[in-house]
């Protein structure tokens, strides 16, 4: 076997139940990118996929263990979902394409939309989600904010709304939002 | 600046409730003729709903993974309840637990969690149906489970005591009794034309289950409830597993993975030959797929 003795790779090979929960940690972050949150209910076939998938890989030595493991392992995750994306997107007509309003009344629709939001936030860069926390969160005014970062007013609103930006586009791919709204 | 740029960038205060009426009617009016504000808006009216509703849980740290492996395996702990909250706002977390669970033999009990949804969602369609579920056992994390039950029946749910009854040792005290252990997957050869490529494969001592992945495929005539079978035979034709599937579940499996992948208890397996085939159940005759596999034992696991 090629791989170090206490790599994560071996360490899999070897069936170590740390190793495997660390694996399970990347899929799933790759796997719950708001991109491929129209996969959801395929999720966990897809990790499984992944797995199999690297577990494969790892015995057939077509890993380099000059890489880095986690990279390769999100890197399949990643191919796996736009493959799975690509046969939903061939197989569903328009009309199927799920809807989530977050202001719905349906319980698990709201929860699905809360922990969308909360995946976005997880993927924003710390200096944005410190933002978005004491813009929302504190309620504190521009010009208080400006006060703490020693930054002019201005700045301060055009990081925010950049933060933001990047953030409304990560939540209109995951393509779960109500397209009703085009329409209002 | 045009009325467009201004109305945007006042979209963080509209969402966040901080204008005053008429900018508040201004930035509305705009959203009723713009596509792209409007669209914007929503998020953000997403994100501070949301931000109010439970904005702790929204910036908390995620539980490592010992943590969520500790949840799923039922051990109490301080931050049990924390986690379970977490779970219910977390999708990530919520997968890697559910994935947990679909591997072990312990369930983790149903956690109800803010909105309704638990932690023991659904399964997928392609499970549902508890035939097509186990013959699409393909899966390979559930076949693992499947196997697992199938090997060593003490781990049934009825046979598993209740929560408080059960020693909860720590997880580095029980690292491998968590998994099954299946030990490397065979993957079978490639069918060559008129040939029977031999297979070889070494079994730990406490490997339970093999998983075995075979690339045949069902003939395109095939209509998609036809029914094939996976079996293995021992020399004289002694069934030893077998495992059907229809046509449409054998070509979803191919189609994303390129094989079938399938669990075989260990506890079927002899040192010797098999014959491992495939056949159409409905049309018998002679094999779609047929490789002798030779099995050994080994001392250490592989």
């Amino acid at each position: 076997m090629p791989y170090p003795e206490h790599s994560i790779a071996r360490r899999l090979l070897e069936n170590d139940p740390k190793a495997l929960s660390e694996l399970f940690r990347w899929i799933s972050i790759a796997l719950t990118s708001p991109r491929f949150w129209s996969l959801r209910s395929e999720w966990p076939d897809l990790v499984q996929e992944v797995l199999a998938r690297v577990v494969e890989s790892l015995q057939k030595e077509r890993f380099d263990v000059n890489r880095d493991f986690r990279a390769y392992v999100q890197g399949i995750a990643r191919h796996v979902s736009h493959q799975a994306l690509t046969r939903q997107i061939a197989s569903r007509a328009p009309e199927d394409v799920p809807v989530l309003e977050s202001r719905s009344t349906d319980p698990e629709a709201s929860a699905i939309s809360r922990q969308l939001v909360r995946r976005v936030l997880d993927l924003a860069s710390e200096d944005c989600r410190d933002l978005i926390r004491v813009y929302f969160y504190e309620a504190r005014s521009y010009e208080e904010i400006a006060a703490s970062y020693h930054l002019a007013v201005g700045t301060i609103k055009s990081r925010l709304f950049r933060c933001l930006e990047r953030a409304h586009e990560a939540l209109r791919v995951s393509i779960f939002r109500n397209r009703a709204k085009e329409k209002v | 600046m045009n009325h467009h740029d201004w109305a945007q960038r006042e979209l963080p205060d509209f969402a966040a409730g901080r204008l005053d009426d008429s900018a508040r009617r201004r930035v509305a009016e705009h959203l009723t003729e713009c596509t792209l504000c409007r669209d914007m808006a929503a998020s953000l009216e997403e994100l501070a709903k949301h931000l109010k509703d439970d904005p702790e849980a929204m910036f908390e740290p995620h539980p490592s993974e010992e943590e969520l492996r500790e949840f799923w395996i039922g051990n109490a702990s301080p931050s049990r309840d924390r986690i379970a909250r977490h779970l219910g706002i977390c999708a990530s977390c919520a997968l890697e637990v559910d994935v947990w669970r679909k591997m072990g033999d312990k369930p983790i009990p149903a956690v109800p969690v803010q909105g309704g949804v638990t932690t023991q969602r659904p399964r997928r369609r392609a499970i549902a149906g508890m035939p097509m579920g186990l013959a699409t056992a393909a899966g390979l994390l559930i076949g693992i489970a499947l196997g697992y039950v199938a090997r060593d029946r003490a781990v049934s749910p009825s046979r598993i005591p209740a929560l408080a009854e059960r020693p909860q040792p720590s997880v580095s005290e029980r690292p491998l009794e968590v998994l099954p252990r299946i030990g490397p997957q065979l993957l079978l050869p490639r069918p060559l034309r008129g040939e029977e490529a031999p297979a070889a494969y070494r079994i730990g001592p406490r490997q339970q289950a093999v998983i075995v992945a075979c690339p045949a495929s069902v003939p395109k005539a095939a209509a998609p409830t036809a029914r094939f079978r996976y079996e293995l035979t021992r020399e004289g034709e002694t069934l030893a597993w077998s495992q059907e599937m229809t046509a449409a579940a054998i070509r979803a499996h191919k189609e994303r993975t390129g094989v079938v992948t399938l669990l075989i208890p260990t506890g079927v397996l002899e040192t010797g030959r098999t014959t491992f085939r495939l056949i159409a159940v409905d049309a018998p005759g002679g094999s779609l797929y047929r490789v002798p596999i030779e099995w050994t034992k080994s001392l250490a696991d592989p």
